[in-house]
């Protein structure tokens, strides 16, 4: 009898806990569709940490979108830099999670797609739809195109022109060539400042420095062959870069904490603070740091030269993109939400809100009216073909590239140590991904 | 009453802890073997089996191999250290009759931070030109003040100090429960025979202790191999370059970040199985060294 | 009798021996207390004061930063998390493991020993080791992302830690206090909740703080198993806002002071207990 109690006592104890997690549960989950027509978007993004004034813009859009459609409803989560990734890998096993993704340029938006978690674009719009896209060969694999372009990071070396008078340099003339460069660095250095700062802790930093990686390439083509194994990454054609990089850290041109300093801390304090002359920074944090900061001491340049390809020269610029994933079960409705996004209207808004550069054709650049954004403008265009660490693959970028630059620049590596280990790590990433080796060579087709 | 099997009324009181070890450790135990032969083909969504193929791209692995010899690195370095100071530390506590308790509560602190706060915290101080260098320059170390957790040579040691700073106080309170337990008599015998502090505790202390120094640094090996995770996820998240991986954040960059999950099967069997291989050895030995551990 | 003989140098020397006996604890103790400084007094600084001055006292003292987290984040969400988790899981894992324990200290069968070994050898389990297989299992019976699912991990954990513990200590009492408990007429579970249990004080709240930081504490399982923002313990929330609030240190500070509150007050208030156990050899090892 007593027995009998006991059982049945912690059948009831367990049971009512149990209920009242799943009451929890019920609580958190997500109001699923109730009724017939209602019906509920989720999209993860990211970009706020990046261009500020994003979110609001994308709350807007939002806004507008479910007052035109009442029966639609869009929960927005901002990511957090470092899980963004995890988070969407961890979506794409459970196969469920996000209807609209946000993705980094180029090779973090395809893996999802070679891998088969996106929903083409191509078959929800028409072609002439599929033209306003700022830049879909960017995103075609195998006739169809995968994504849809959010905004554009216009990310160009700009420099303190305060600093170049004080070192002897002219502010309107920054260098052009690498010689140049050189010894406007020694000049700097002997008045006393940092020439150029980054900050590489966390990675990203040093992926920012491959704008100097496209000097001998003509096509993203030539570098995605060497990521199939069709060439050598040990090839100066494709890692002279890194030399180059070594003369700077050799010579001290760079700041010495480069390596335990995040990016955006490196920025702030070293350019923001006055400190070095030249740094990567995104066209809206330039644009901050030049009305509030370095009042009209920011200038524009382009990366000095040491090649004669065609995509030498050219700034960093980034397509950021949306997804529609494949397990959403609104796909249509996605699609036709980021239809909305990249509209005339919301282009506008877009950089009316935060400076941003919608990656939409319908973006119409009589918009940008002050001097400052036009420059950015045009440098975004003539830079349109750069080659960026978007052409990495993912896992070379992450753990091959950016490991490497860390060492260099804590001073343990040499870029021929580097440049071996990349090679190396890549063939690697061949070995334990076939199928994505496939896709890839795949891919390089729609870039010849 | 049967003696060599339970009753029906006793298999209630282990059938609730059967399931749920059954569920979380035993299934996904045999399924991570299983995982580890198997390949996944994303095209054709089929997964087949590649026998000893991912374990031996493993062991070609360079990334891997770092991993381990961190966790190795770890202990060799922080095992010696954290048991001599949690030595050194209960004794002092031990004769320091008046204000232990102060010392006490201030030395057990660490052990409630969580790894997480922790860690943030040791990330911005230990940062090269941050407040604890700036510190130590000021007062004249500044040969100490090195760059922490950006020299890919040094950041597992910065770590490994980060942990003792943490460990310390558990370790010390479990010693100074034993040592407390000491006879005063035995002490007081000693004094009187004119014993030095350094004979006391090479003669009395320590060999009171061995017991739990004993279980103290198993304790703690397993530790530094099993739940180092939150340290290097929170503190360098496996950098500077790939300097601080250990193989806990290995398994989970390649899993989550890549996918790679039967690939990150394998280096998870392959540490499990060592890991049991030398805890199996240990208590072989142990049992023959102390029969008293036998608690019926 | 050194000190009657050379009365006042011998007391020196003991003024000296006493002071240099203090001076690692000292040293220890700084290190501990100027990051506790550091951490506390500069999560009253605005963000552009601790900028000015990292180590100088809080001038401007002001709370904008826990009410800024509590507000502007999900910090109270991410509380309210961390602490159901934490107590159900407590809660029912020790229960399990009470009953465990009282199997293995008090009932005779072949594979005791073994069975043993096993239950406590899993302590040693890298998380990580059956996160992989488990998550996909989660997968499959929709788990991932439920409380059910998480807290189930940490019973698991809880359980054969302690059993180890537990089993070790019913079996040191003494056999005479269970066999007239028997005479008496009383049930196994009788004698487990009203004998044994309000012996076992000592060691079940050592046993209960060690638990309740450990999961409090713990990163890497609602990392990856409780991945929406709502759902977020509140360690994983602390990384996700250093992330998000790169350069507002003052905020990721309160925040972390916030977070360690919760355990502060758990073990003061265990603290009478859980020094009184481990100084009382309640871990035998």
């Amino acid at each position: 009898m007593r027995k009998f109690t006991f059982v049945m006592v912690s059948i009831v104890l367990v049971a009512s806990l149990m209920l009242f997690i799943g009451a929890k549960e019920k609580a958190v989950e997500e109001a699923g569709t109730t009724e017939e027509e209602q019906v509920e978007l989720v999209m993860w993004w990211w970009g706020e940490q990046d261009e500020p004034g994003l979110e609001k813009w994308v709350k807007e859009t939002v806004e507008k979108y479910e007052a035109e459609n009442p029966n639609v409803s869009i929960k927005t989560v901002l990511q957090p830099t470092d899980e963004l990734i995890p988070a969407f890998q961890a979506a794409a096993q459970a196969r469920s999670g996000p209807d609209i993704q946000f993705f980094w340029a180029g090779t973090v938006t395809m893996e999802p797609a070679f891998n088969g978690y996106l929903a083409p674009i191509s078959d929800y719009w028409s072609p002439e739809e599929i033209k306003m896209l700022a830049y879909p060969e960017e995103v075609t694999w195998n006739g169809k195109v995968w994504a849809v372009s959010f905004y554009t990071t216009i990310c160009p070396m700009v420099y303190n022109k305060e600093i170049f008078t004080k070192a002897g340099l002219d502010p309107d003339n920054p260098p052009k060539t690498w010689d140049e460069f050189l010894d406007a660095c020694e000049s700097i250095k002997q008045a006393g400042y940092v020439p150029f700062a980054i900050g590489a802790s966390g990675g990203f930093g040093f992926s920012w420095l491959q704008i100097f990686a496209g000097m001998h390439i003509d096509s993203p083509a030539e570098l995605l062959k060497v990521w199939v194994g069709q060439e050598d990454f040990t090839d100066l054609k494709y890692s002279d870069w890194l030399y180059k990089i070594e003369e700077l850290i050799e010579n001290g041109y760079i700041n010495e904490d480069s390596h335990t300093l995040n990016l955006w801390t490196a920025n702030e304090e070293y350019f923001g603070g006055g400190k070095a002359a030249m740094a990567l920074l995104p066209s809206g944090t330039a644009r901050l740091i030049n009305e509030e900061i370095l009042i009209g001491k920011v200038g524009m340049m382009k990366p000095p030269i040491f090649g004669n390809g065609k995509l030498a020269g050219m700034n960093n610029i980034w397509r950021k993109n949306f997804g529609i994933t494949e397990w959403s079960p609104h796909k249509e409705i996605a699609a036709d939400f980021l239809k909305y996004t990249i509209s005339e209207d919301r282009a506008k808004a877009m950089y009316d809100i935060c400076n941003v550069y919608s990656g939409s054709k319908y973006f119409n650049p009589a918009v940008v009216k002050d001097e400052m954004g036009k420059m950015y403008y045009k440098e975004l265009n003539d830079s349109f073909g750069a080659l960026t660490d978007a052409f990495d693959p993912m896992f070379i970028t992450y753990e091959s590239i950016q490991p490497a630059g860390q060492n260099m620049l804590a001073g343990e590596w040499s870029a021929k140590e580097a440049a071996e280990f990349i090679e190396n790590q890549a063939e690697k990433w061949r070995q334990t991904n076939p199928e994505l080796v496939k896709a890839y060579t795949e891919w390089i087709g729609s870039y010849e | 009453m049967p003696k060599n099997g339970l009753n029906k009324g006793q298999i209630y009181f282990f059938l609730p802890a059967i399931i749920v070890i059954s569920f979380i450790f035993l299934i996904p135990i045999i399924n991570l073997f299983k995982l580890s032969f198997q390949d996944i083909n994303i095209e054709a969504r089929t997964t087949s089996f590649v026998g000893l193929q991912n374990y031996a791209t493993l062991l070609k692995d360079n990334v891997f191999i770092k991993s381990v010899r961190n966790n190795l690195i770890l202990i060799s370095m922080v095992v010696p250290v954290l048991t001599a100071l949690c030595i050194l530390f209960s004794v002092l506590l031990f004769e320091c009759r008046r204000d232990f308790k102060f010392f006490q509560v201030t030395i057990f602190l660490p052990y409630i931070l969580s790894i997480t706060v922790v860690g943030i915290l040791f990330t911005i101080l230990l940062q090269k030109n941050g407040p604890i260098n700036g510190i130590l320059k000021s007062i004249g170390f500044g040969f100490l003040a090195i760059d922490w957790l950006g020299n890919p040579r040094i950041a597992i040691l910065t770590v490994g100090l980060i942990i003792i700073w943490k460990e310390l106080g558990f370790g010390t309170t479990l010693f100074l429960s034993r040592l407390m337990g000491i006879s005063s008599d035995l002490i007081a015998a000693a004094d009187i025979d004119g014993a030095n502090w350094w004979r006391k505790v090479i003669s009395i202390y320590v060999p009171h202790l061995s017991g739990i120094i004993f279980f103290y640094i198993t304790l703690t090996i397993i530790n530094l191999f099993s739940w180092v995770f939150n340290y290097i996820y929170v503190i360098t998240r496996g950098g500077p370059g790939n300097s601080t991986y250990v193989f806990e954040f290995f398994i989970y960059n390649r899993v989550f970040w890549y996918n790679q999950i039967n690939y990150a099967s394998s280096a998870a069997v392959i540490v499990f199985v060592s890991l049991i291989t030398v805890i199996y050895f240990q208590m072989r030995s142990r049992a023959g060294l102390d029969e008293k551990r036998d608690i019926w | 009798m050194k000190k009657e003989i050379y009365g006042r140098p011998g007391k020196i020397k003991k003024i000296i021996i006493i002071i240099v006996k203090r001076i690692p604890l000292v040293i220890y103790t700084g290190s501990v207390a100027f990051p506790l400084y550091f951490l506390v007094f500069n999560s009253f600084k605005t963000r552009t004061n601790y900028m000015v001055n990292k180590l100088k006292l809080p001038f401007p003292f002001t709370i904008e930063n826990f009410i800024g987290v509590f507000t502007k984040e999900h910090f109270a969400r991410w509380l309210l998390n961390s602490l159901f988790i934490t107590i159900v899981a407590m809660t029912i894992g020790s229960i399990i493991a009470l009953l465990l324990s009282y199997g293995f200290s008090n009932f005779q069968f072949k594979q005791k020993k073994a069975s043993f070994s096993f239950v406590a050898s899993l302590m040693i389990l890298p998380p990580i080791v059956i996160i992989v297989p488990l998550y996909r299992l989660y997968f499959e019976l929709k788990l991932l992302n439920t409380y059910l699912g998480t807290i189930l991990i940490y019973i698991a954990y809880v359980i054969p830690f302690w059993t180890y513990f537990l089993t070790k200590f019913f079996a040191s009492i003494p056999k005479s206090i269970k066999e007239s408990a028997k005479i008496d007429g009383g049930s196994d579970i009788i004698i487990l909740f009203r004998l044994i249990l309000p012996l076992s004080k000592a060691p079940i709240v050592t046993l209960t703080v060690a638990s309740s930081l450990f999961i409090w504490n713990d990163l890497l399982i609602p990392l990856i198993f409780m991945q929406e923002d709502n759902l977020r313990t509140l360690m994983v929330g602390l990384t996700v806002f250093r992330g998000r609030l790169t350069m507002n240190f003052p905020a990721i500070f309160a925040g972390m002071v916030i977070s360690t509150i919760p355990m502060a007050i758990l073990f003061i208030y265990g603290q009478k207990y859980f020094l009184k156990g481990l100084l009382s050899g309640a871990i035998k090892g």
